[in-house]
């Protein structure tokens, strides 16, 4: 028997094993497993983000405790707030608020990229 | 005029285009499922395979290099999975049984092309799973030997010697099934299904 019989008989079966799976919703249940999993990292993103930030709220008042006491230069923004009217309390409460907003917006965007 | 492979990559990797990846696996699923088909003996256990190779495939787009062909690429992966799900499996041997098993009363085709198609489904098991691999990617997807070694990730002559030794043990097996009104009327290769 020649080699290219053997060539032309696998190729044939083959041919003939592809018609018949061209058309057969193969391709869609791929396609919706892929939105599955894409679903499921969106989810999983969103959860951990609210969760993070939920977090940092209850740790709301030790973050800027911590804030207040940590980070020196603090005193002197208070001190410049103070001479714009703000209230030198809230400064502390302020950049807390600016880190839980950073961490939102750091969340929003990995959703936006992944939706 | 139709995107290639590598556009359609590109694409995809550019702008996380869900429709150019769509469109390479509508291109390449009845390829890739028919390999894996030929490759093992269960069919489902082929399209679920297949379904991993694709999502791997999705998973990994944006590194892929170019250096080879999109579709070595998909079967390289393919590849890996079936070896994979073999180890796991733990079913050596299972494969070749179910290949070569008869066909049990009322399932039996038989038509001369269901038959023939019977024959080299046993000539195949005969071979080891390199062998097989190597001339269902060259002799029947159309695979060049270089996209081939790409895909089972050996060298271009390991995967020629692998070729040449399956061809011996089909011819081998074959010999004496194929009667003249089987045979297929022209022996002439046909465009990308004969590339090797």
């Amino acid at each position: 028997m020649p080699v290219d019989l053997i060539e032309k008989l696998l190729s044939d079966d083959f041919a003939r094993a592809r018609a018949g799976l061209e058309r057969d919703g193969f391709s869609e249940r791929v396609f919706e497993r892929v939105a599955r999993k894409k679903r499921l990292r969106l989810f999983a993103v969103g959860l951990a983000g609210s969760l993070g930030a939920a977090l940092a709220a209850v740790q709301f008042a030790k973050l800027t405790g911590v804030l207040s006491a940590a980070v020196p230069i603090v005193a002197d923004i208070s001190a410049r707030a103070g001479a714009a009217g703000v209230s030198a309390s809230f400064v502390p409460q302020l950049l807390a608020a600016a880190a839980i907003a950073v961490a939102f917006a750091a969340t929003a965007l990995v959703l936006h990229n992944e939706a | 005029m139709a995107l290639s492979d590598i556009d359609l990559v590109m694409l995809a990797k550019a702008s996380q285009d869900e429709t150019a990846f769509a469109e390479l696996v509508r291109r390449h699923q009845a390829g890739l499922r028919a390999f894996l088909r030929r490759l093992g003996p269960d069919e489902a256990h082929a399209d679920d395979l297949a379904q991993e190779a694709f999502l791997k495939a999705h998973r990994r787009v944006a590194s892929f290099q170019g250096g080879a062909s999109f579709r070595s690429w998909l079967y390289a992966i393919a590849w890996r999975e079936f070896l994979q799900a073999k180890r796991k499996d733990g079913a050596r041997g299972r494969a070749t049984a179910a290949l070569v098993a008869e066909p049990r009363d009322g399932e039996a085709v038989r038509d001369l092309a269901a038959d023939l198609s019977l024959d080299l489904k046993r000539a195949l098991a005969l071979l080891d799973e390199s062998e097989r691999a190597a001339i269902l990617l060259c002799d029947a997807a159309g695979l060049s030997h270089g996209e081939a070694a790409a895909a089972l990730g050996a060298p271009l002559g390991t995967v020629k010697s692998q070729i040449a030794r399956a061809r011996a043990k089909m011819r081998a097996a074959l010999e004496g099934k194929i009667s003249p009104a089987t045979e297929p009327t022209s022996l002439q290769p046909d465009g990308a299904a004969h590339a090797c």
